[in-house]
Parts: structure tokens; C-alpha cells; sequence
């Protein structure tokens, strides 16, 4: 597929790229971005002041302690959606960072690959460490 | 196709820090201080999950004072982007864009962050101190 064809220009139109596109509007999905770091945020909100609480109020437990804490259906949910919301917000907001700052092309969609790689096996390893730590003998 | 090195915009240097401008940039820094600290999150979430062993090196590292100086500093930065997160939601929802109202809830920010660190800091300590 052609760079002209992608954009939706038929094969031998003679109609520029430019005036192609010129008065088809928004295309709608402009703020997804936006929406979901969002949504995220508000997610976080309440997720991270219960995590704060918890954490603070179980200083000092040791392992065992902390077993039996994870092994709650309910504390082992709001863990699993902790590290989800974290590493999705983190996978949108750091992305915008790279997009601002780093102006070396290849540099930039290497570091954007690296970000989402990253976050999706912290994620998972998380998640499977919570299992593990509250489901795990 | 060669082009002119042109001067890019903004000349952050140019302007006196302003309440507005530094609590934004502030939510930056701090939100990238928080994306180390979700390093810390997985290491400790591992580190629980592969046994007690484990578990206690990690504990101990985090009792070191560089490891009580990162949790200081994540304490602080999530505080933080947590008070100033909630005030660009209200933003979201369309309030609070007078020049006074900006003004003021930066303040808060600052504020609660400071008060927010410093009370769960007394906090910890005074539970550690009680356990030992």
C-alpha cells in the first residue's frame, strides 16, 4: 500500500494529498490520549490513598503478615488494579514525556517500544507476584 | 531539505517562576520520580513473591537511609502529583480557571503535600518506634 493509497487517494488521482484532506474535519479520536491518562488518574485516585493507608498502617509486618494480607480477595483486587492503573497511566503520561523531550527520531520511537515493553512486563510481573504472594503456599 | 537553526520556544529562562508555571512543571518532574518509583513497587512485589528470604533483603534495603531517602522522596512526589492530578481533574470538568482561583489552588497543593509527607512520616516512625 501506497503512502497515497493508506491515506484513502485513489491510484492515479491526480488530487494533491494536501487537498485531500483538507475540509474532512476532525477525525474524532483526537483526545483519546487525553481521555484515557484521564480516566486513569481518576482510577488511581481512590487506589493509591487505600494503598497508602494500608502500606503505612502495615509498617513493620513481616511475611507472614503480609501473606495473609495478600490472600484477602478484596486487598488482592485492588493490588492486581493498583499495578494495572499504575503501568497503564505510566505507559500513556511517560509516553508524552519521550514525544516532548526526545527529538531524535529513532531514538524517540526506540525509547516509545522500550516504555511499552517495559510496562506491560512490570505489569504482568506484578500481577503474578500478588497471585503468588496471596495464592502461593 | 536544509533549514535555519531557529530559536525554539518557550525561553523558560526569560520568566520569573510563577505559582502556576512551577507547580506544572512540578507535576512533571514529579510524575517521572513516580515512574522510578514503580521500579521500587516491582522489585518489592517480587521480592515478596520469590519467599522471606528475599523478602527480608529488601526490607532491609528499604531501611537503609537511601532506602528510607527514595521512599521520602516517592512519599513526597506521590502526594504531590495526587493533590495537583485531582486539581487538573476539577480543571477537567471546567472550574476553577480564574487567575486567583490557579493561584490559590497551587497553594493548597504545595500545602497538603507538605502536610500530607510530614504526618504520615510522623506516623510511620511513631509505629516503628512503638514496635521496637
Amino acid at each position: 500500500m501506497t503512502f497515497r493509497s493508506a491515506y484513502g487517494l485513489k491510484p492515479g488521482s491526480k488530487r494533491s494529498a494536501l487537498g485531500h484532506a483538507r475540509g474532512l474535519g476532525s477525525t474524532g479520536r483526537g483526545t483519546e490520549h487525553w481521555y484515557w491518562e484521564r480516566l486513569t488518574a481518576l482510577a488511581l485516585v481512590p487506589l493509591t490513598l487505600w494503598a497508602i493507608v494500608s502500606l503505612v498502617t502495615g509498617v513493620g509486618a513481616d511475611h507472614a503478615a503480609l501473606k495473609v494480607w495478600m490472600s484477602m480477595p478484596g486487598n488482592m483486587t485492588l493490588m492486581i488494579l493498583l499495578a494495572f492503573f499504575f503501568f497503564w497511566h505510566a505507559w500513556i503520561a511517560v509516553g508524552v514525556v519521550i514525544e516532548d523531550y526526545v527529538h531524535h527520531e529513532a531514538a524517540k520511537t526506540g525509547g516509545l517500544i522500550v516504555l511499552k515493553f517495559a510496562c506491560i512486563l512490570c505489569g504482568t510481573f506484578s500481577t503474578v507476584s500478588i497471585l503468588k504472594i496471596g495464592l502461593g503456599g | 531539505m536544509t533549514t535555519r537553526k531557529r530559536p525554539l520556544s518557550p525561553h523558560l529562562s526569560v520568566y520569573k517562576g510563577q505559582i502556576s508555571s512551577v507547580v506544572s512543571v512540578m507535576q512533571r518532574i514529579s510524575g517521572g520520580g513516580l515512574a522510578v518509583g514503580l521500579g521500587f513497587f516491582v522489585y518489592w512485589l517480587g521480592a515478596a513473591a520469590y519467599g522471606p528470604e528475599t523478602y527480608a533483603t529488601a526490607q532491609w534495603f528499604l531501611t537503609t537511609w537511601f532506602g528510607y531517602l527514595c521512599l521520602f522522596g516517592f512519599s513526597a512526589a506521590m502526594y504531590f502529583h495526587l493533590c495537583n492530578g485531582v486539581r487538573h481533574l476539577i480543571w477537567d470538568i471546567g472550574y476553577g480557571f480564574e487567575i486567583h482561583q490557579v493561584n490559590i489552588g497551587g497553594i493548597l497543593v504545595l500545602a497538603s503535600t507538605a502536610g500530607l509527607t510530614v504526618l504520615t512520616w510522623i506516623f510511620i516512625f511513631a509505629k516503628l518506634g512503638g514496635a521496637s
